[in-house]
């Protein structure tokens, strides 16, 4: 119960937060996707089959803030989501750089996967954005984790 | 994992049909219903809270910009009872040869509380309440910023300019203006295709919306010309337009009715 409403509540805010934030916080053209970082640092944090909910409901609603194709965010997010709950069970302690490194990678992945799904008009732009957001997600997923850590430390045992 | 992948083909499916009948899927609504008044609030103050601190530091500038924009004012009243005169001299003449008169259109304001560079759409929070429907444009001071795609009571999504999927008649101003078709292709790169014109067009020039639409009023700058392609298909003219509004640091737009 603990897992689920901690979840839905940092979804929440993740997605408040992403319609107010992201273009006030450009810096040099760079935007952050902070439903993406939710669902990756959550992600890190909660067992595999809870991941998948996770990346579900956290594509879900950012389809549905911009209005875009629902299956493509759900399909991205589902599957870097739990790729990055399985990456943790490799039974490696993760710091906080270490997981903004882990975003930073799951953005990317998350990305090129949407690339596929619905293919960009400009490639080399696509990508350039995509490079960008990624080391700003890092950024901002490191006192994410930190913060979620100690909440979320007992669901994964 | 297959069922949730499943419902979220039968969730986009759903999306599709409610956006063809230009209304927003429930799943939309339910979540711009939750998060959209506390991001909206939010935005509110951290714009009120960067206008306040630009404000301190700029006061001088700010000033002077002030006594500019009053002398702008003044000459502006002159000008508009100019286009005053002559519009009631038009309105005259269309009823003398028995023309309907022209309806002047309202301006809706909404704030864009969403906006999604990948697919070119943004999110306003103003909907079919406040008069909002499907191919109504939406502008700003700079230009024009794209059409409503679909509306429901209190939110609608507009496709922008800059969108591959919209198509919009443009023109640019001459004797005669040069009338063609308008599409995106990047986040800075329009493409106006016209039929081939032995007209050369200078870098700079100002492309509008066409006389010809029945829900886009006339005259809205959208871009201006970057170069002229040589044809690559027989007839057509390519002109490469850079738009003059940037999205990006758009907060306050409005919907022409």
């Amino acid at each position: 119960m603990k897992l689920f409403g901690v979840c839905a509540l940092v979804l929440w805010i993740s997605a408040v937060l992403q319609q107010a934030l992201p273009d006030r916080m450009a810096i040099l053209g760079a935007r952050p996707d902070l439903m993406l970082v939710a669902v990756l640092t959550l992600g890190l944090l909660v067992p595999a089959p809870a991941s998948i909910g996770v990346g579900f409901f956290g594509g879900l609603i950012q389809g549905a803030l911009v209005g875009a194709n629902l299956a493509q965010y759900v399909l991205t997010r589902m599957v870097t989501g739990y790729i990055a709950s399985r990456l943790t069970e490799l039974e490696i302690e993760l710091s906080a750089p270490m997981a903004g490194l882990f975003v930073a990678v799951g953005t990317l992945l998350a990305q090129i996967l949407m690339m596929f799904l619905a293919p960009p008009r400009s490639l080399g732009g696509f990508i350039g954005d995509t490079i960008e957001t990624a080391i700003y997600n890092a950024v901002i997923a490191m006192p994410l984790y930190a913060v979620l850590r100690p909440i979320l430390r007992t669901s994964r045992s | 994992m297959v069922g949730l992948v499943g419902l979220s083909l039968a969730f986009a499916r759903l999306q599709n049909g409610d956006r063809s009948a230009g209304r927003i899927d429930p799943i939309g609504r339910t979540v711009l219903a939750i998060t959209s008044p506390v991001s909206v609030q939010l935005g509110r103050i951290l714009d009120q809270n960067g206008r306040f601190w630009s404000s301190v530091w700029e006061s001088e500038s700010l000033r002077r910009d002030n006594m500019r924009l009053r002398s702008m004012a003044k000459s502006w009243e002159q000008y508009q009872q100019t286009v005053d005169s002559l519009e009631s001299q038009l309105s005259h003449l269309r009823g003398t040869i028995g023309m309907p008169a022209l309806s002047g259109r309202k301006k809706v304001p909404a704030d864009i509380i969403s906006f999604d560079p990948v697919t070119s759409r943004v999110t306003l929070n103003a909907g079919t309440n406040q008069g909002i429907i499907a191919g109504q444009a939406v502008v700003t001071g700079d230009g024009l910023v794209g059409q409503i795609q679909n509306s429901d009571s209190n939110r609608s999504q507009a496709l922008l300019v800059s969108s591959p999927v919209l198509r919009l008649g443009a023109m640019i101003a001459g004797d005669p203006p040069v009338t063609g078709l308008m599409r995106g292709q990047g986040p800075r790169r329009l493409v106006f295709e016209i039929v081939e014109s032995s007209r050369v067009f200078k870098q700079g020039e100002l492309v509008v919306t066409s006389l010809h639409s029945e829900r886009t009023p006339p005259n809205i700058p959208i871009g201006i010309v970057l170069n002229q392609e040589p044809a690559q298909e027989y007839g057509i003219t390519r002109i490469i337009v850079i738009p003059t509004v940037d999205v990006g640091s758009l907060r306050e737009v409005f919907v022409i009715q």
